[in-house]
């Protein structure tokens, strides 16, 4: 009996021992899965203008950013980072990206510039720079 | 056609059309369509408001129970104003009331609550068929057009389908509605 003990015994630490051995030496085969959407892709949201009064690019810029930090926070600020690239007649480009362009056009209606009245509407959103210029009207 | 269900100054219509809206509700009710909007502690508040026989979209926020109940079975009351005030009252009994006699729900853009907003769109799903969601400008600068009220919602967690079928339909189906006014 106490033979028959001893090769179990053997036998099992054997099987132990094989199998650690082998689990070091295993490589786990992981796929990577990469991300297809391009979250740093741009985006130019086209806009108009209405108001009585005459505004500056940065007072522009700067309403924006305010509104979406009002709606967003400070979070969402960084991560759509709007900036206005241009003025021209009473509409506007802005620029941002994939994932903020949505609550950049839903904070344009909370964009207050200093004793004005202005609203912003959104018109447009566009990938490139130079469909967003056609579209406003400059060739 | 694209409605704007509440404004409170008629004068800006003008930038409404420019923003791209074709028609709206009045609470002034000098151009477009009147509706009047009441707040109702109980449903003798709405009664005695329903004598005098107003010729005009009837908008009820209630505060409690009694006046929800009212305002939801009785067919002169257009529709019921959703806001922080009344949300409690919102409870699955009358939520299903509501889906039972078809009442649309607004929500007020002018000083929204995200709180609010969501709630809505939840219940929207299951309960609400026709919610409304107005920007009740006084001023031009305050009206919200109907891309940032898509995307309003967007960002509050509804489909994207159901949202633009909210911002078009719902006014279309309060107004086909109630088209004796």
């Amino acid at each position: 009996m106490n033979i028959f003990n001893l090769i179990v015994v053997l036998w099992l630490s054997a099987l132990t021992i094989i199998f650690l051995l082998s689990y070091r030496t295993k490589v786990i085969y992981i796929k990577k899965i990469k991300n297809k959407r391009d979250i740093k892709a741009k985006r130019y949201v086209i806009f108009d203008i209405i108001s009585q009064e005459t505004l500056e690019l940065k007072e522009i810029e700067e309403s924006i950013r305010n509104a979406v930090k009002e709606l967003g926070g400070k979070i969402w600020l960084e991560i759509a980072n709007p900036k206005v690239i241009m003025v021209y007649q009473n509409h506007g480009i802005v620029s941002t990206n994939r994932i903020g362009y949505k609550i950049l056009i839903a904070s344009l209606p909370l964009a207050r510039v200093q004793n004005k009245h202005v609203l912003f509407v959104p018109r447009r959103t566009t990938g490139s720079l130079k469909r967003a210029k056609k579209l406003i009207g400059i060739k | 056609m694209l409605i704007e269900t509440c404004v409170l100054n008629s004068k800006i219509f003008d930038v409404l059309k420019t923003v791209g809206y074709d028609y709206f509700l009045s609470e002034d009710g000098l151009m477009g369509q009147k509706r009047i909007t009441i707040t109702a502690k109980n449903s003798e508040s709405i009664i005695n408001f329903l004598k005098t026989n107003p010729k005009a979209l009837v908008f009820v926020k209630p505060l409690s129970i009694d006046a929800l109940k009212y305002a939801i079975t009785n067919n002169k009351i257009s529709a019921i104003v959703l806001s922080l005030d009344n949300l409690h009252l919102f409870k699955k009994t009358m939520l299903n009331l509501i889906r039972q006699y078809d009442k649309p729900v607004e929500v007020q853009l002018r000083d929204f609550n995200s709180f609010v907003l969501r709630k809505i769109i939840v219940w929207s799903y299951k309960w609400i068929s026709y919610p409304l969601f107005s920007s009740c400008a006084s001023n031009f600068d305050e009206i919200w057009p109907p891309l940032s009220k898509v995307d309003l919602l967007v960002i509050h967690g509804a489909d994207e389908e159901e949202a633009i079928k909210w911002i078009y339909f719902s006014p279309q189906k309060l107004i086909s509605k109630n088209e004796h006014f």
